[in-house]
Order: C-alpha cells, then structure tokens, then sequence
C-alpha cells in the first residue's frame, strides 16, 4: 500500500504539516508521514503579481512522487496562483500522485481578522483532505456535508465537514 | 430543491487561448457540470446550433469573430442562454457594450474563483426557478381550466360571492350539500382565490379509504413503520405546504383519525407514522361532506372540537331542484363540453326536453344530470336532444314510486333507478345513495338486479 508524504514548501507555522497527520490518516486509511526534506517555492515566484506559480511547484512535487513511489501532498503558507485565476487555495492532479495546497489564505489573519491557530489547523485539515480526496479520484461533490463539495473561499471552507459523505468515502476506500 | 445544491450546468467556454478553455473546463467539471469548449466564434455557433446550453463564457478579444458579434449572435440563436463575457482590464468598456446587448455578466481575467463560482452558482439557481416558474404556470393553467361554477339563481350567486369573500384569506372552509352539488368545484373555486393557487390544491377523498390507510395518506409514514411500509411516503398534509388541502367526505373519518386531525390542523405541524420528528406545514383546509355533521356530533359520530376547528367558514351549497332555472344554463353547458370531447356537433335541445329536465327532482343534483345528458348525447340522433333522449326521467317520478308499495320494493326500485341513471356504475351509483359500494353490491344481489 502506498503511504501519503507531507512535504513543506517554505516555511510553514509551528507543528505544520506533522499536524495534519491524524485527520488523513483517520479519513483515508493510508499511512502518512512527514518527509525531512522540503520544497524551495521560490522559482514559481511571480514579480507582477507577487503570488507563487501553482503549476510551477507541482513538477517539483512530482520529481519527489517519482523517485518514493507515494503520493506527494505539498503544504505551503504563501499565496498560490494559477494562470487564469487571481488565487487558488489548493490544486491537484485529479487521481495523480501529487497536490499542493496552501495556508495562506486560510489564516484568519489574511482577513484581517484576530489569528486564531485553532481555526487555522481545522480550515486546513479540511483542505488537505479536499486535495488528498483528489488523489484519490474524487471529483467535487454536491453533498454540502463532504469535504469534497468545491470552496472558492475560507469561509466557504468552514461550511464542510473533515469528512468524506458515504459515497465518497467509498471510493476513496476503493483507491486506497 | 436545496439552494446550496443547484441543478448541473451545460457550460460552453469560447476562448481562444488554450490555456484559459482548458483550465475552466476542468474547473467547471470538477464541480459536475458538463462542458465542451470552443476556440473560435465559429466553432462556437456550431455548438449553439446543434445543442442547447445554459451558460456561455465568451471571450471579448478573439481573432475573426470577436466576442460582442458572438453575443449578439447568440442572444438571436438562444436567448435562454446566459453570456457570461471575459474580458481583460483593459477591455471593460467594451464588456460594458456587450452588457447592453444582452449579455448577462462580466468578468475580469484573471478570474476571482470567488466570483466565478458566485456567477455559475447564480445562474444554475436562476435556471432552476425558471424551470421551476415554467412548470407552476403549467399548473396555475392546469387549475384554472377546471369547470367554473355555472348558473345565475340567487342560490348559486350567493355561493359565488362566498367564494369571492373568503377564497383570498387563509380561513378554514366547510363546505355542505347534497351529493353531487359540486363541493369539489366550490373548493377548486375557493383555491383558485387566493394567494396559493399557483400551487396545486391537494385533495384526499375520506371516505374513499380505510383508516390505516387514510392515515399514512394524511400524515405519510417512515419506511418501515408498518409491513408494507418500504419507502417513506410523504402524508397530504406536508404535500400541501404552501397549497390548500381538500377533505372531502370528511364526516367518514374514523374517530381515531378525527383525534389526529384535530393535532394536526391545531399545531399545523405533522408528524408521519413511524417517524418521531413533526415537520411544520403550512396548509389551508378545506372540508366538505354531505351529511348533517351538527347531527353527527350530536349523534357522537363526529368530534364537536373537529367540527368547529372545520366549521370556521360555511358554505352550504343549494339542492339543484332549489335551483331549476340554472338547469337550462347547466345542460347546454354541459352538452357542448361533452359534444366537444365527443368529436360531435353542440346539439339544441327541443322545449319539450328541457321542460322535462327542469321538472325533474335530480336527487344525484348536477352530476346526475351530467350523467343523464352525456347519455343523451350517446343516444339522440340529429342535432337536436329530445325528451324522448331521457327515458328514465319521468317514468321514476311518477310510476315507479306509486307502483311500490313495501319498502323493500321502494328500495329496489329506486336502486335500480339510481344504478340506469349512472349507467350501471355502481361507485358513482353508491356516492348518490349515500352508501358504500359494498352496500350497493348486497342490494343488487338480494334484489337480483342487473343491467339488461
Ligand atoms: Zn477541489
Ligand atoms: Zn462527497
């Protein structure tokens, strides 16, 4: 059975991404762990747009799928982009070996909100589930009470369960 | 239909960077909807012509046919379909034009994924209550078309004006009369007056059913709350929220049921069998029997505080043979609907028919005389409708009452009477007698009675 690895692109908060372990491990029933090494972003830097290259860091991502034979996660806290949209919080090769998604958007702080580390941790077990449900071939679904229903915001993001619905569950056992 | 999960979209992306139709594509796949994707205006036209689709992201800025031309072209080719315009900062005011000319939106690239999935989300909503629209107008027609209350005396005239007067509130009705006046048509009448007539008036017959079964029909049940029970079943009640509920026969309900009734019109909340949530329904009621339900009451047949939890507004409906000159209105009336549905010429009825008709008691009121006439109808030859058209007149009046004696003999003759009168349907025989089928079963066996 493949096992899923975290891999930190950039610095990443105190405990990230160690702390996501549980929750995909609990969700997935894949083994999960943590790699020492980590993903340098600077490359997928746009000056124009002050924003991370999205397409430029999966390559990265894949060389690392590659060589380990696992599906690769990549945990970011700067803002991703991709070429036709202002933001992303995350994206995926659908039933791919390799995603990526990102903090930044999901602190509270960004919002200009009070930070609040607990609400950070649960937007982004969400979303680290939501790309790993990608991995594993689920497309969006329209149960508003799965992780895998689309979020084009944080706060859309609170509105989902850390959970898969049944049915996606059930695929998701499927492919592992 | 849930707001947070609108209906699947049919999306074509026109763009001719490739990069922009594939990245949507994906994107609007992924949230389930179905997409194809077009390179250039032409391309575009193509797709609109062979298929139909909601939505249209239309790039403004592509060689040959650029994306205001292809807007116009496809408000004239589809105009139900939404035109979503892509535009760079740059070309907005040019957006803007495409915005006076029917396109629906603007979005600026690169996209917000917020904002697009507002867009696709308002649209797909927006789709749904059309939809949703269509099908009600498609109802509202439907309950519009039903049979309008015919007839000029003071009797039926007061009805009218009952009907006028209480219809737009939200009152509960009690509708009285004998057999056959039309109560149906009273309350049809009573919901097409007010504000819930877009919505299907929702009717459950009470007497019609037994009471286990009248109650899962009334109040619906959860799967497996009795044998039988495999699906859950929504109960009248819930499917008349937002609608009005008819009871008809009411004063047959079973006292169990009368007690529930009672809850459920008081709470305005149902809970269905089985089941241990109440689901709040919002509900008009209308009931309507042809007994006495006072006497009823009186009798102990009938819950005095379900009588007048029902007998809030009462509408008593007049006795045809209280009412004989409508029947000239009603029988050409009712002969050119029947001659219509019959592929037929409207036939005149000679004086001497209509004298007959007019004469005569009509103990099963209107619908005994529908029945007697799409009988003459079937049997008159040429365009006129004869007195000799409706042998069964006169003859029961006079000869067949006198000519018994016993009660027994009254009986089977007026059985027998009743039974040609409705063609030997012996429901429709049974609603005018007042009796159950089987009841009218037992009598045609004991008295031998049978078509000839
Ligand atoms: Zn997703
Ligand atoms: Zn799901």
């Amino acid at each position: 059975m493949r096992t899923l690895a975290l891999v930190a692109v950039g610095e990443l908060p105190k405990g990230f991404p160690a702390l996501l372990i549980g929750r995909l491990e609990k969700e997935t029933g894949m083994s999960c762990e943590v790699l020492d090494e980590s993903v340098d972003p600077s490359a997928a830097y746009d000056s124009v747009r002050a924003q991370y290259d999205c397409r430029k860091i999966l390559p990265l991502l894949d060389e690392i799928a590659l060589r380990r034979g696992d599906l690769v996660l990549g945990v970011a806290d700067v803002d991703l982009f991709s070429p036709i949209f202002t933001f992303v919080l995350g994206e995926a090769r659908l039933g791919g070996d390799t995603g990526l998604f990102s903090l930044h958007r999901l602190h509270p702080s960004f919002y200009g909100l009070q930070e609040d580390q607990e609400l950070l941790w649960a937007r982004a077990e969400r979303e680290a589930l939501h790309e790993t449900g990608h991995l594993l071939g689920l497309e969006h679904c329209t149960n508003p009470d799965c992780v895998m229903k689309f979020s084009a915001s944080a706060e859309d993001v609170d509105l989902k369960p850390a959970e898969f619905c049944p049915a996606c569950a059930a695929v998701a056992r499927g492919a592992v | 239909m849930n707001p947070s999960t609108p209906s699947p979209l049919r999306i074509l992306v026109v763009d001719d960077e490739a990069i922009v139709r594939e990245s949507l594509a994906s994107w609007f796949e992924e949230d389930g909807h179905q997409v194809k994707t077009a390179a250039s205006g032409q391309e575009a036209l193509i797709l609109l012509k062979k298929e139909k689709w909601d939505l249209a992201f239309v790039d403004i800025k592509m060689p040959g046919m650029d994306g205001l031309e292809l807007n116009r072209r496809i408000q004239e080719l589809s105009p139900e379909t939404t035109v979503i315009i892509m535009t760079a900062f740059a070309s907005v005011e040019t957006a803007v034009q495409a915005l006076r000319e029917g396109a629906h939106d603007y979005i600026t690239k690169p996209f917000d994924p917020e904002h697009l999935s507002h867009v696709v989300r308002n649209t797909a909503a927006q789709h749904d209550l059309e939809r949703e629209n269509r099908e009600l107008k498609e109802k509202l027609a439907e309950t519009l078309s039903h049979p309008e209350i015919l007839g000029t005396s003071p009797g039926i005239e007061r009805v009218r004006k009952l009907i006028q007067t209480v219809g737009p509130t939200d009152t509960t009705v009690l509708i009285t009369g004998e057999s056959g006046t039309g109560k149906e048509l009273v309350a049809r009448g009573i919901h097409a007056a007010s504000p819930r007539a877009f919505l299907p008036m929702v009717t459950v017959n009470c007497g019609a059913l037994p009471e286990g079964i009248l109650e899962s029909e009334l109040f619906g049940h959860e799967r497996g709350a009795f044998t039988g029970a495999q699906y859950r079943h929504k109960g009248k009640f819930e499917l008349a929220h937002k609608s009005t509920l008819f009871l008809d026969e009411i004063a047959e309900v079973s006292p169990k049921i009368q007690v529930e009734l009672l809850r459920v019109l008081e709470e305005k909340k149902v809970t269905r069998l089985g089941g241990t949530q109440s689901i709040e329904a919002d509900f008009r009621t209308i009931a309507a029997t042809n007994k006495d339900l006072l006497m009823e009451v009186k009798a102990g047949n009938f819950r005095e505080d379900l009588y007048y939890r029902l007998n809030v507004f009462h509408i008593e409906l007049p006795p045809l043979r209280e009412r004989r000159e409508d029947i000239p209105l009603l029988a050409e009336a009712f002969a050119a609907r029947l001659a219509a549905s019959m592929n037929k010429p409207v036939p005149h009825f000679e004086p001497e028919a209509m004298k007959l008709l007019m004469s005569h008691d009509w103990p099963g009121n209107v619908r005994e005389l529908t029945n007697a006439i799409e009988r003459a109808l079937v049997v008159h030859e040429g365009d006129i409708i004869r007195a000799s058209d409706f042998p069964f007149i006169g003859q029961g009046n006079k000869a067949e009452g006198w000519g018994a004696r016993s009660l027994a003999q009254v009986e089977k003759a007026h059985i027998q009477r009743v039974l040609e009168e409705c063609d030997w349907n012996i429901s429709q025989a049974s609603r005018i007698l007042e009796v159950d089928r089987t009841t009218v079963y037992n009598k045609m066996k004991l008295y031998g009675l049978k078509r000839s």
